[in-house]
């Protein structure tokens, strides 16, 4: 081996010079809210077509196993169900009557809200996040299906989360039950505003996340009242449902109160999303 | 000419590093136990221990920016965690002789319990999370014991890899004398 030929650059040099490399990255990403920019390319032609097509594979593994393993469970709760489907529908008669009324009225007031018109589109789930640590999934649209930044993400009619990031033909998807979500909320009944925040421990426990901040000294929200988006969300559009209200207590300032809510999307099965293609309008 | 063999190393490492990524992201969550296994961490640890220092931070460096990509945290954040991990087990090169499986499994293990404990510091500890024993339980732990079932397997490909990258480095010297 003949020594003199090789360039021999020392590790601790390469150790600095990365290192600073990632340094400069992270400050740049938090000046300009840079993600990936032209490296997100290798993304669009490269991860993204085979996770598509890998995802459908592990998709169809997993749900033979599932499948045989539920049959007899389905077959339980599908008994149950058809009992509760019957009273339901009773009470199902008796609540349309009654929103035709309100319909009726509404008209006469000129109140009625565009709540549920939201447009939405379609969009399947081709990757989870890397890490057992954070909730985040990729979706198989981006920017060229009109995708954009802070686009809220729904599914079984509950809110699961928000646009982060967005590629060519893909987008990263934050989850309302991830660490770093916060989401600004409200009561339906009272229109009292509190604020969701996600929380790795809380939604693997007992699979709740937990709110604060809610100034209800009345008392007059009670468990198992609706939670839905509130109307000064900056990123959230207004009246898209949370969850319900598990528990409830005063903190010890007592003017607010902090708990638990039951969210209305089960995370761990979720693999179509819709994604609402309106932006909340913020004045901006 | 000595370029060539160092983009053709690094491309090798590369793809390895893509086939892993997509196996990571789009199978491994179908095939959960209790935690998803960090594959990534398996072959920047693996090509630091078996490589040395400098091909363990540019395998850490790759693997971190990748995840960045879709991570959503801020740019760069696993770039650097991934680098450090790589570059500190390149230190272990000079124990590792190829014919136990032992100090594989070990510093794999090693690798993924620092990697935890630097992710649960940075975005859990400062936001307030202070139990720090539900964390090690309920995520840190299954995830090491998944991992390291996971370099068992992914051990002797790599081991294989290796060697490949071996044989393209000797007929470079070969071709230079």
């Amino acid at each position: 081996m003949d020594k003199k030929n090789r360039i021999n650059i020392p590790g601790y040099v390469v150790l600095l010079f990365l290192g600073l490399l990632c340094i400069v990255l992270l400050f740049f990403s938090f000046a300009t809210g840079f993600s990936g920019g032209p490296v997100s390319a290798l993304a669009d032609y490269v991860f993204t077509p085979m996770q598509e097509g890998l995802s459908n594979a592990g998709g169809a593994i997993s749900h033979g196993i599932d499948s045989r393993r539920e049959k007899k469970q389905l077959l339980a709760e599908n008994k149950r169900l058809n009992n509760k489907v019957n009273e339901l529908e009773s009470k199902l008669t008796n609540t349309r009557l009654k929103e035709n009324e309100l319909t009726r009225l509404e008209k006469l007031l000129k109140l009625s809200k565009d709540y549920d018109k939201y447009k939405t589109t379609g969009a399947r789930i081709i990757a989870k996040g890397t890490s057992n640590w954070f909730s985040t999934f990729t979706i198989d649209k981006g920017s060229a299906d009109g995708i954009k930044k802070d686009m809220n993400v729904i599914a079984d009619n509950g809110l699961v989360g928000c646009v982060i990031s967005v590629g060519k033909h893909y987008a990263n998807v934050r989850s309302i039950i991830d660490d770093d979500s916060n989401v600004s909320a409200s009561v339906s009944t009272t229109e009292d505003d509190m604020i969701i925040t996600g929380g790795l421990e809380q939604i693997r426990k007992n699979g709740l996340i937990s709110f604060s901040g809610l100034r209800d000294t009345k008392n007059k929200v009670k468990e198992g009242d609706a939670v839905v988006t509130s109307n000064i969300s900056s990123k959230y559009l207004p009246g898209i449902l949370i969850g319900y209200i598990a528990k409830k207590d005063n903190d010890t300032n007592a003017l607010t109160s902090s708990g638990t809510i039951t969210p209305v999307v089960d995370f761990s099965h979720l693999s179509e999303v819709l994604v609402i293609t309106e932006l909340k309008k913020t004045g901006k | 000419m000595k370029a060539v063999y160092y983009f053709f190393r690094g491309g090798i490492i590369f793809i390895a590093l893509i086939l892993l990524f997509i196996l990571q992201t789009a199978i491994m969550p179908h095939l959960q136990l209790a935690a998803t296994p960090n594959l990534m961490l398996i072959l920047v640890s693996m090509m630091g221990f078996m490589r040395g220092r400098k091909t363990g931070a540019f395998t850490g460096l790759g693997a971190g920016l990748m995840i960045d990509l879709f991570s959503g945290q801020l740019f760069g954040t696993y770039a650097l965690i991934y680098m450090l991990l790589g570059y500190l087990n390149g230190f272990f090169r000079k124990i590792y002789f190829g014919d136990s499986i032992r100090l594989p499994v070990i510093l794999c293990a090693a690798t993924d319990m620092v990697y935890g404990f630097i992710v649960y510091g940075v975005f859990f500890l400062l936001n307030g999370k202070a139990d720090v024993l539900y964390y090690i339980l309920n995520v840190m732990l299954p995830e090491m014991i998944y991992t390291v079932i996971c370099a068992l397997i992914l051990y002797f490909p790599f081991y294989h890899l290796n060697n490949l990258l071996d044989r393209i480095h000797n007929r470079r010297e070969r071709r230079i004398v």
